[in-house]
């Protein structure tokens, strides 16, 4: 009984009984994002333009009011923690299923020299990704240096929903999920829309957090923004795809606080898109016609958009692409 | 390439897999192409430090040996070995004195004489303290005759490269490391399982308790003039915890990895918490340091001719008990201000080094006004009360060189000394401020449970227990909860930093 084979299939079996325990922890656990919406998304219904970007994109652009100015077909997958190696991915993957006609990368300049948190969201949106050889390169690329148990087994971010684990079931296996909707996305604070624009509902007496955000610092800019930044660009002439950048505005009150910084970066990112050939839109700097930047239209001082200002900014921004669009025709 | 990486338990898989596949005199081979792939992982340009140690160490071996086949005259012999010797020694420590302290140097010399030096920025090539006195250590054994050089300059450059051990040690010795590098092994399921149950051991107590524990200690030592005086003795108290579970637990991860390919490394640590004394702490807290220190610094100087008429000095002026004492006190304050300097380039790390160094050399001085004492006092050094009280003594003392360990610099552990002693207060544990310091009451309970655990299996450990024996002796089902228990409590209970958080002895 004792033998070698034995002993081998009953740490076989061990094994087994372990991968079958992480998959159902992982199944009852991980919460239901935007990166599985997103991700599905891009990959059925074909685009001419994608909105690649952070959570400042995801709250300032509507597709719906940008395609009704530009007559083009665009999706936003803007996501929170989504920096520029997940943002290149998404575009290599969209390459993959649906090649769009124009890329438009919404840069937050904190994002450039912050590191990216090991957190549960550094790996939500490749977690969404369907196996394939693109996969297999983010893969390599970024999650295999991370911590295995953000990888394999983030349950310490979830302890705080083993409440939940019922309702999390019942979501996962719900036709809602299977279907990739975004209803189950939305609650009292905010609506997600088909094409993924976060509607931030207004609550004129929320708390619009700390004055001291994460400012961009140039000697802090982190290689691997600008490698993949580098990356982006050269995949977007290889494929025959526009790349345009673009940059949201922050309220009024946090560019006068910190002027220097805002223009710093202004001067910094002018300069590498005019090294790219890449168009830049910094809205800090551009007419905004009447898009009021009073701190009371924005969640927070980072710059965040309430619902309808995003909508305002969208229909500015949807001017803006238009007008590049038929200059260049 | 991180231990707690996605990418090192592929690494290690791919390693071990085709180490058991391949024609077994190949073995060695394969481990020293994983070695350098390793290395090389963390930037091509470190391996060529690697290669400059281990061609100059091997050179410098063989040379040595070359002497000694030449039947040249003795003195004649002896001068070239001890020619040979010390370039070979000052090739490789003065590239890493160079590394790590040109810009502790460049500080200093510019604060004495108002100059204004610029500071380099050279790369820290990873693990170079430990492959460097390693390298250095089979240099002298070789030039003591201790063993006999490598012709092999690959299998030479496997023992210094040997990749569980390169980046933290333990610091190997070429008669122990080397024979079971080149031997060939067979899969052994009951070495695996040992192995396997040694890294997960491992991960727990960096993951679950380390981690953890890092939180409050860089929270109040980086902002020590916030804190009361109990808070900064709860971040004294959770850095032991931090460095104990950090570094012991690095260290049970390598030397599973390097079980997994049938290489038995080096103890660095043997419950040091239960030492009775600081000497006895060194025999049990990075035991290959320490041994290192002793068979390399601590004889060669104080049996060296210098030190015996010191010795002779001594005894003529201090008397014969005492006398004889002073040369080992003056060798052990080299040998910990060497410590000190070893663990980095800062004067609180020297501060660090000779705080053990003192407390050593005073103890051997006081030991007959010791002894006295417990007579006196009839207390009976074979009671376990009194090792207790011994155990507890020694805690304390190790916590205040802690101190000098952590703090930002030499001042600012002194100023927390300071604020224990002066602003001491029970109230923090009663308003909440335990809750500032970046933990919930469920992570102290965490931590208070963990701790608890290491605590009694260390003491089964110290009374003699061989845990893993004995746990393979247990019904199948309690084995399987066990394991469970550790693979799913460590993602489950583990402290995830937002930044990566390596090991600390990783960065030396």
């Amino acid at each position: 009984m004792h033998s070698f084979k034995w002993k081998a299939v009953r740490a076989a079996g061990f094994v087994v009984i372990c991968c079958l325990l992480t998959g159902l922890l992982n199944f009852a656990l991980q919460q239901y994002n935007i990166a599985r919406v997103n991700v599905h998304r891009i990959g059925t219904t074909q685009y001419d333009d994608i909105f690649i970007g952070t959570s400042h994109g995801l709250s300032a652009i509507n597709p719906e009011i940008i395609d009704q100015i530009t007559g083009r077909k665009s999706t936003n997958i803007c996501m929170p923690d989504e920096h520029l190696i997940d943002s290149y991915f998404l575009v290599k993957e969209a390459c993959r299923k649906k090649k769009p006609k124009r890329i438009i990368y919404e840069l937050d300049p904190s994002y450039w020299s912050t590191v990216q948190n090991h957190g549960s969201n550094s790996v939500y949106i490749y977690k969404e990704f369907p196996m394939s050889l693109v996969k297999l390169e983010y893969f390599w690329a970024k999650v295999k240096e991370m911590d295995i148990r953000v990888t394999l087994a983030p349950w310490f971010y979830y302890r705080n929903q083993a409440g939940n684990i019922e309702e999390t079931v019942r979501m996962k296996l719900s036709s809602a999920y299977q279907n990739y909707e975004v209803g189950p996305l939305n609650n009292g604070l905010q609506d997600y829309t088909e094409e993924g624009y976060m509607y931030q509902i207004t609550d004129p007496n929320g708390d619009k957090g700390s004055q001291n955000i994460v400012l961009w610092n140039q000697q802090q800019i982190q290689d691997v923004e600008k490698e993949y930044f580098r990356k982006l660009t050269e995949l977007c002439r290889e494929e025959e795809i526009e790349l345009v950048v673009i940059t949201t505005p922050v309220p009024q009150e946090t560019l006068d606080l910190y002027r220097d910084v805002f223009e710093e970066a202004h001067r910094y990112y002018t300069e590498l898109m005019e090294a790219y050939d890449v168009p830049y839109y910094d809205f800090n700097y551009l007419p905004l016609d009447d898009f009021d930047r009073g701190i009371r239209n924005y969640l927070d001082y980072e710059g965040h958009m309430y619902g309808e200002s995003g909508n305002q900014f969208s229909r500015v921004l949807g001017t803006y692409l238009k007008e590049m669009y038929e200059k260049k025709r | 390439m991180s231990l707690i990486s996605m990418e090192f338990l592929l690494f290690v898989l791919v390693a071990a897999v085709g180490y058991y596949l391949i024609p077994k005199k190949y073995q060695w081979l394969w481990l020293l192409v994983f070695s350098y792939i390793y290395y090389a992982s963390s930037g091509v340009k470190l391996l060529l430090f690697l290669v400059y140690t281990t061609g100059t160490t091997y050179a410098a071996g063989r040379l040595l040996e070359k002497v000694e086949q030449k039947e040249l005259p003795k003195k004649e012999a002896k001068a070239a070995k001890r020619r040979i010797l010390t370039l070979g020694l000052l090739l490789n420590f003065g590239m890493l004195a160079v590394l790590k302290y040109t810009n502790f140097a460049v500080a200093n010399v510019n604060a004495i004489f108002h100059t204004s030096f610029s500071f380099q920025k050279w790369m820290l090539p990873l693990g170079i303290s430990f492959y460097t006195f390693q390298s250095m250590g089979y240099l002298l054994d070789v030039y003591w005759g201790k063993c006999k050089a490598e012709k092999n300059p690959l299998r030479f450059a496997l023992f210094v490269s040997f990749f569980p051990q390169i980046l933290q040690g333990p610091i190997g010795r070429f008669d122990r490391l080397a024979v079971q590098l080149y031997q060939e092994h067979r899969f052994d399921l009951q070495r695996m399982q040992y192995a396997l149950q040694l890294i997960l051991w491992g991960f727990f107590k960096k993951l679950v308790l380390a981690d953890r524990a890092a939180v409050v200690v860089n929270q109040v030592f980086l902002n020590y003039t916030q804190y009361s005086g109990v808070l900064n003795l709860v971040a004294v108290l959770m850095y032991s915890v931090q460095l104990y579970m950090d570094f012991s637990g690095g260290m049970d991860v390598v030397m599973g990895v390097a079980s997994l390919f049938g290489i038995e490394l080096d103890q660095n640590f043997k419950r040091p918490y239960f030492a009775v004394s600081i000497t006895d702490f060194w025999h049990r807290w990075h035991i290959t340091l320490g041994t290192w220190m002793k068979d390399y610094v601590f004889y060669p100087v104080s049996l060296s001719k210098w030190m015996g008429r010191i010795g002779k000095w001594s005894k003529k002026v201090f008397g014969k008990k005492t006398g004889r004492v002073i040369p080992i006190c003056i060798a052990n304050l080299i040998v910990f201000l060497l410590v000190g300097v070893w663990h980095g380039a800062a004067w609180k790390f020297i501060a660090y080094g000779l705080y053990h160094g003192l407390i050593i050399s005073v103890s051997s001085l006081l030991a007959p006004v010791y002894r006295k004492g417990l007579e006196i006092f009839s207390i009976n050094q074979k009671s376990g009360g009194w090792k207790v009280v011994q155990i507890l003594r020694t805690f304390v003392l190790i916590n205040i060189s802690w101190y000098f360990d952590m703090a930002v610099s030499l001042s600012a552990a002194f100023t927390m000394m300071k604020t224990t002693v002066t602003g001491f207060s029970l109230s923090a544990f009663q308003d909440g401020s335990l809750l500032t310091l970046g933990l919930d009451w469920l992570d102290y309970l965490i931590l208070l449970v963990g701790c608890l655990v290491v605590f009694f299996i260390s003491f089964r450990q110290e009374r003699g227990v061989k845990i893993r024996e004995s746990l393979a002796e247990k019904p199948l089902l309690f084995r399987w909860a066990v394991y469970g228990m550790l693979l799913f409590g460590i993602p489950m209970f583990g402290y995830v930093m937002t930044t990566t958080g390596g090991f600390i002895y990783a960065q030396f």
